[in-house]
């Protein structure tokens, strides 16, 4: 039902149990707003959008009232706005106003005589939201030429003892936004109001740090952070950013659309998608410490005699076209990451089959999949995206950790068990979904894969079992999710149980792009000696390598300082970082997803598939002169999709670490270094120290 | 919540665990321990399915909850607008410099803890002090020390 | 008869044989504040004097009668005497009268404060009638009738008072009935707002949905006001009844009283009451045989001003901080756990039964037409008789503190009305009739009763910065103007009351208290200034002397005044001496003393002990002129 009332003189259309605010801003009338977010409900604390509404007697907020028939409003009256001008004196009579107002704000950058007359974090444009600010936008929109109250500086302890970021609730001005948002998204909200009156504060239970407080770091809290004090550790001081591009994170199979923020050609940040709420620790913080690691493999490098020396692309090629035109197919392997793009699996298995006619691309994830990863594959087949979650009335979380990994599964589980379905878990240790299933089955560590047999086979209807069958057996739509771990050490059992069940599934493999390796063919190949020659893209190097070993390590990061006595005689080839080429990986549910270049490779780095080009263009032969990415998808979109033999992967393929991007570790975070510590009971199972 | 074990007591002194119970299990909480610990903010958030932030943040809004171990005497200073008008403040001020405490401090030797309350209701017998429950009415300034030994122990 | 009025002469028996058989009774005013008089010692006193006379007597303990400034209070009633009231009962006065009364027959008329019998006892005995004293004859006493005459915790005397009449009337008037008895009486909402009682009620009524909720708001948040705490220790079985009543009207099936916890004994008697009234069928299923089903339960509030509220009131009730949200929708539509819910002030509930058992009309004769009825203060501050008090709306400020309070010892200044969100009202108020509206037009608010007179020694800067530290400490801390401006306002007033006061001050309260009233959310915030406005209108010259000349008249600001002892007055009796700790005080007996400003810490215990009020507040620095000054002349 619609109803009209006038806004400044103008009549408008809108909804019953519509806002007034939401009603002027449909109809492109602004009023300033600080505590109002996107997502959240009203919450009419900043009182920043008051207006006044004839027969009112004070001046109500417009985010509070709702709309009535020939209701008038005025958003910009004289009284208006000199009560908005006093509600922002008050603000400033609590956070620092150098920013605004100090007499050489203009003159700052050139004289730098007052750099340091304000605290580094508070004051002057030092403050890490400098020209981001809401609240300095208000107030240069309001008019406001000074402050007026006392100004009372809260002198609070900045907080930097968690990883990430950093923490100034001496310039937070109490909108709630963090808070709210925080409580929309997780079960048990960190953030909260404590104490009251002019001592009210955000803070966690008690004061803890936020890892204690069980954090899982999905950064939303800083996205709706209206003013510096929430702000990242990594891109504190950048200022703003030059722009986004759209993106994949590549950290694990979910493949969450990302925004990647760049200023002055390098990615600073990644951002939430437009319409995501958030990112989980790895996706939302990890990507500028990857990119900009100090460890890229920036230069082209030749290792001879276990002496690493500065080359170039063309005296690489030539090398590699030199030793490789000289070896047997069966003394050649090349194997690759599986979070390699789509495209570079396309150009490898390529290679190996027209340039080098050998043995197919190994996988080095093979390795760390049962059998190879076959049953996990059978199961990879049967993958629904996460909105199979959306239906379901039973959601059964198999070894799924959610905190610091995939923890953006946690606000669907929410959603779930606020529709009412229920919800199942079975984990070893502490984990999110453990802290509101309604059963939380803890088997021992290492015998879940019995548990989860005992469940399908309906054994021991007793206790916590009995109230897993029980629910089980009366869900019309139950949803199995698995955890990577699971999803590679146990998915025999879990088949057993989802046949069982007639379960849903939805599996989430750690990989990015495990699902474009599937498709590409690619999987382990049968056992067979070492060869002499190998090609690892993104993959570690085996160990014990003979002596007589030419090894091509085509990466983004150099292993280790030391990589170059681990074998004495290969090359060191810098790829492009995803955020440095276009490129697409297949998603968990078996969705394509494109990502496209934010900023351009270190040094003499070239996408992956272009290091393969330029080596098969050396050794002579035809098809790999592609011009960008699109050449390679209008190929491989002609050819039909393969399904891999699967079989258990030579011995001597290093499995890599669980959360490995390219090969490097990533526990090499500037911020978040040696924070994120394992508990004890799930070693291995947490991010992401290795 | 078929997980939830342990919390026998809470079921046995009447909680369902209902979310709106959260303020009466903070305030059976903090008779039985005479504060709120941390540890007893998580287990009430677990018999409640809250969060921990929501119990503390709750616990903190409202007065009558401590986060310190008490002292073996209460003593409590009324400062309602009745007994600020009568001197209260000169009370408050008085036992802070017998006890050598802030409000809501516990003194070193656990003997006495001090706290100003809004208004205890004995307005017309303005000004009060509160000691173990006990109120003791037109309080001045020097009888103070007396009505503070009395409950020292012998 | 109805089985309820079987119960009532059955405990109207009891009642009767308890108090007017053959044994003498003894009556003990032990509500909260008679117990911090000292009434317990008293009562413990006459159980052993009884013991020991080997005397038999009924021990009655009763509520809170009102006049606070008399307790503990003791009253006496021989077989076939009235009952006759003594002031002050020490346990050595209570051995005295009991000696007296019960071994000799006397009844030491000159002890005693009055009795309650008809006047030809007072013509018999020379002992005046208890309420034709002072405090209490201008009084009307409809809430409070019942206050000390009943023993709350006896439901025979509950019953015999006349109890659940009312409820019994609102059966047979029937939801709307009840409603449009409300509607004629003209009730107005005693928490403080004055929104009229049955809009409330029908608002409710009307709301859809098949469960409801009562919550009777006992959370008296307001320091320096006690009538919720005196009426539910006193007569818990009258707010029982009113929420019975309001229950049956609303269509509600529970019915949530939310009790201060810092009220213990109001808590136990509640308590008693509940199970009282459910073990003899007014609480249950088909209550009285009727199809109305109703339950009552409590929840003790955690001490939080806010939740006076009735949002914030709601949040508390449901586990969540206190923090008042926008309305619309009101709590009648979307109240506790989103159900139709009707809040009222334990007054208010305090107040309906007598409405249904009189009628509406009979309730609309006290008061003025658009205020009617009576309603009840807690009178306390510097007048001479504190205590709880209960008038027709509409008596004069004057009256009341004049007659009812039998003035104030040093000059009268102001009195606070509406607790800490109303007003400082000067002497020139003083003539305004007590209703919703003048309270309003005055600056301040009727508020749920709290009046606080002050003398001249009261400082009003110092009032105001009291205020209004309560309200910052009490504010939830949600939105900007409340949050912040009554810290603005405090840091300043604290500032002046330390001297480092500027002119723009005055300018910075105004503008501050005016974004506070606008633009708040809740009427916390928008009321919270009220203090500051008011002192500032009405005793704007008081802050120009702290910022002009640092110095505090009334001499309470510390900083600004240093005490001196003026000759003339002082007669040498030692007390100031004998009382200080920092041995400021020097002198002879019989001679003037002299006080060194040095030392001293100004903790009052002179000022405090001295009956020729010798000891006196002035400027800073005003000793050291002086003898400058004489030592230049010599």
């Amino acid at each position: 039902m619609s109803v009209r009332l006038k806004i400044n003189g103008r009549w408008i259309t809108a909804e019953r149990g519509q806002t007034v605010l939401e009603a002027a801003r449909a109809n492109g009338i602004e009023i300033p707003t600080l505590c109002d977010y996107p997502g959240l409900p009203s919450h009419g604390s900043c009182r920043m959008c008051i207006v006044e509404i004839e027969g009112r007697a004070n001046t109500p907020t417009a985010c509070t009232t709702p709309v009535d028939d020939g209701m008038v409003v005025e958003t910009d009256t004289a009284k208006v706005r000199e009560l908005r001008q006093d509600l922002l004196r008050m603000l400033l009579a609590e956070h620092p106003a150098a920013c605004l107002f100090c007499p050489e704000n203009q003159a700052c950058e050139e004289c730098m005589v007052t750099l340091r007359k304000a605290g580094v974090t508070t004051g002057c444009h030092n403050c890490p939201a400098d020209r981001q600010c809401s609240l300095q936008k208000i107030i240069e929109d309001s008019g406001l030429q000074s402050i007026a109250y006392p100004p009372r500086y809260r002198a609070l302890r900045v907080e930097k003892y968690d990883p990430f970021f950093d923490r100034d609730y001496n310039l937070c001005v109490l909108c709630g936004r963090c808070i709210r948002v925080c409580e929309s998204l997780h079960f048990t909200n960190i953030l909260t109001y404590a104490r009251r009156g002019s001592q009210t504060r955000v803070d966690t239970s008690f004061g803890r740090t936020h890892l204690e407080a069980g954090c899982s770091f999905c950064g939303a809290c800083i996205d709706a952070c209206p003013t510096g004090a929430l702000w990242e550790k990594t891109r504190k001081w950048y200022g703003a950013p030059d722009g986004e591009v759209a993106s994949v994170c590549p950290f694990c199979s979910l493949g969450c659309e990302i925004r990647l923020v760049h200023k002055n050609g390098s990615v600073i940040g990644a951002l939430p998608g437009e319409g995501l709420p958030a990112l989980c620790v790895k996706g939302r913080f990890g990507v500028p410490e990857l990119v900009n690691h100090p460890d890229r493999l920036k230069d082209v490098l030749h290792v001879s005699a276990g002496e690493a020396v500065k080359s170039d692309w063309n005296e690489a090629s030539r090398l590699a076209a030199e030793v490789l035109s000289g070896c047997a197919p069966d003394d050649f392997a090349l194997i690759v990451s599986a979070n390699c793009s789509s495209e570079d699996f396309y150009v490898a298995n390529k290679f190996t089959r027209q340039v080098m006619r050998s043995a197919p691309v190994y996988l080095s994830a093979a390795a760390r999949y049962r059998g190879g990863g076959q049953a996990s594959a059978r199961l990879l087949a049967l993958s629904q995206p996460l909105e199979a979650l959306e239906s379901a009335d039973l959601i059964f979380c198999l070894g799924l950790d959610a905190q610091y990994y995939q923890s953006v599964v946690e606000p669907r589980l929410r959603q779930a068990k606020e529709r009412g379905a229920k919800l199942l878990t079975i984990h070893a240790g502490e984990h999110v979904p453990g802290r509101f299933a309604d059963v939380w089955l803890q088997p021992q560590p290492f015998s879940e894969g019995e548990m989860i047999n005992d469940l399908a086979e309906g054994r021991d209807d007793r206790g916590q079992l009995g109230a897993a069958l029980h629910l089980l057996s009366e869900a019309r739509k139950p949803v199995l999710i698995v955890g990577p771990d699971y999803l590679a050490r146990l998915p025999e059992a879990v088949e057993r149980l989802q046949k069982a069940a007639g379960a849903g599934l939805v599996a989430l493999p750690a990989e990015g792009n495990l699902m474009g390796s599937l498709r590409a063919g690619i999987g382990a190949a049968p056992a067979g000696r070492l060869p002499r020659v190998l090609y690892l893209i993104g993959a570690a190097l085996p160990h014990d390598l003979p002596g007589d070993s030419f090894v091509l390590i085509q990466n983004t990061h150099a292993l280790q300082a030391e990589l170059p006595h681990l074998f004495h005689e290969g090359l060191m080839l810098p790829m492009a970082a995803f955020s440095e080429t276009d490129g697409s990986l297949v998603d968990q549910s078996g969705k394509m997803k494109c990502y496209s270049a934010a900023a351009a490779p270190p040094g003499e780095a070239l996408p992956g598939w272009k290091i393969l080009c330029q080596i098969a263009q050396a050794l002579g032969k035809p098809g790999f002169d592609y011009g960008c990415v699109d050449d390679i998808r209008a190929e491989m979109a002609g050819q039909a999709a393969e399904r891999p033999e699967i079989s258990s992967p030579p011995e001597w393929i290093a499995a890599p670490g669980e959360h490995d991007y390219h090969g490097a570790p990533l526990d090499k975070w500037v911020a978040g270094l040696g924070d994120l510590q394992p508990s004890p009971q799930e070693e291995g199972l947490r991010v992401p120290v290795a | 919540m078929i997980t939830v074990i342990g919390f026998d007591e809470f079921s046995a002194a009447g909680f369902t665990g209902d979310p709106g119970e959260l303020i009466p299990l903070l305030q059976y909480s903090q008779q039985n321990d005479g504060f709120i610990s941390a540890q007893s903010a998580d287990r009430i958030a677990r018999f409640l399915g809250i969060s921990a932030a929501r119990v503390y943040s709750v616990a903190s809004f409202y007065a009558q909850f401590r986060f310190h171990k008490p002292g073996k005497n209460h003593v409590r200073v009324c400062l309602g607008t009745a007994c600020h008008v009568q001197g209260g403040q000169e009370l408050s001020q008085g036992i802070q410099d017998i006890l050598g405490i802030h409000p809501r401090e516990t003194t070193a030797d656990g003997l006495y803890d001090f706290d100003e309350v809004a208004c205890l209701g004995c307005c017309a017998q303005a000004a009060v002090v509160e000691v173990n429950g006990k109120i003791y009415a037109r309080m001045t300034r020097d009888r103070l020390r007396s009505l503070l030994e009395e409950h020292e122990p012998a | 008869m109805s089985p309820l009025e079987q119960i009532r002469s059955a405990a109207s028996e009891r009642w009767k044989e308890r108090t007017q058989g053959s044994l003498p009774v003894i009556y003990i005013g032990a509500a909260s504040c008679g117990r911090a008089a000292g009434a317990l010692e008293t009562l413990q006193a006459v159980r052993e004097f009884l013991k020991e006379k080997r005397k038999e007597a009924h021990i009655v303990e009763v509520g809170c009668i009102g006049p606070c400034y008399l307790e503990p209070l003791m009253d006496l009633a021989l077989p076939g005497q009235p009952r006759v009231s003594y002031a002050r009962v020490t346990p050595e006065k209570a051995r005295k009268i009991l000696t007296a009364c019960l071994m000799e027959g006397d009844l030491l008329p000159k002890l005693a404060a009055g009795h309650f019998g008809d006047t030809s006892f007072s013509q018999q005995t020379g002992i005046r009638r208890f309420f034709d004293l002072p405090m209490l004859k201008p009084q009307v006493r409809i809430i409070l009738k019942n206050c000390g005459m009943i023993d709350p915790e006896d439901f025979d005397s509950a019953l015999a008072a006349g109890a659940y009449r009312g409820f019994e009337r609102a059966l047979a008037l029937g939801a709307k009935g009840t409603i449009a008895e409300i509607k004629t009486s003209g009730l107005r909402g005693r928490g403080g707002a004055g929104f009229p009682s049955w809009m409330k009620w029908e608002l409710t009524a009307a709301a859809p949905g098949p469960l409801k909720y009562v919550i009777c708001n006992a959370d008296e948040g307001d320091p320096g006001a006690f009538m919720n705490r005196s009426l539910v220790e006193s007569d818990p079985h009258a707010v029982l009844e009113g929420i019975l009543i309001g229950g049956l009207a609303v269509g509600a099936q529970t019915g949530i009283i939310y009790v201060r916890a810092e009220y213990p004994l109001a808590v136990k008697r509640l308590k008693k009451a509940i199970e009282q009234i459910r073990s003899n069928g007014l609480l249950g299923r088909n209550i009285l045989d009727s199809d109305f089903n109703f339950d009552i339960r409590i929840q003790e509030g955690a001490g939080a001003f806010v939740c006076g509220e009735e949002t914030a009131l709601i949040a508390s009730l449901e586990g969540r901080r206190g923090m008042p949200r926008p309305r619309p929708p009101f709590p009648s539509d979307h109240g506790y756990r989103g159900k139709p819910t009707l809040i009222n002030n334990t007054e208010t509930f305090g107040t309906v039964p007598a409405v249904l058992r009189e009628g509406g009309e009979w309730f609309r004769q006290f008061g003025t037409p658009t205020n009617p009825g009576t309603k009840t203060f807690s009178l306390v501050g510097k007048v001479r008789y504190t205590g709880l008090i209960e008038v027709p709306l509409g008596m004069t400020l004057r009256q009341v503190i004049d007659e009812i309070g039998g003035g104030t010892r040093l000059p009268f200044k102001a009195v606070q009305t509406g607790g800490p969100l109303g007003g400082c009202l000067s002497a020139k108020q003083l003539d305004l009739p007590i209703t919703y509206e003048t309270m309003h037009e005055a600056g301040s608010i009727m508020g749920s009763g709290g009046l606080i007179a002050m003398d001249e020694s009261t400082c009003m800067v110092d009032m105001a910065r009291y205020f209004i530290r309560f309200a910052q400490s009490e504010s939830c801390g949600n939105c900007t103007p409340c949050r912040i401006g009554t810290r603005i306002l405090t840091d300043t007033l604290e500032r002046i009351t330390r001297g480092e006061g500027q002119p723009e001050d005055l300018e910075i309260m105004r503008r501050a208290s005016e974004t506070m009233t606008k633009t708040s959310l809740c009427g916390l915030g928008q009321a919270a200034a009220n203090p500051v406005m008011t002192s500032l209108k009405y005793f704007r010259s008081e802050y120009e002397t702290h910022i002009r000349e640092s110095f505090c008249p009334p001499a309470v600001c510390t900083e600004l005044f240093e005490y001196t002892i003026l000759p003339e007055r002082c007669t040498g009796c030692e007390l100031c001496k004998g009382v200080c700790e920092s041995s400021a005080i020097q002198g002879e007996k019989r001679n003037p003393h002299v006080l060194d400003v040095t030392l001293c810490v100004k903790c009052k215990a002179c000022v405090q002990v001295c009956a020729q009020r010798a000891i006196v507040g002035v400027p800073v620095g005003t000793r050291a002129r002086e003898s400058l000054t004489g030592e230049m002349i010599r």
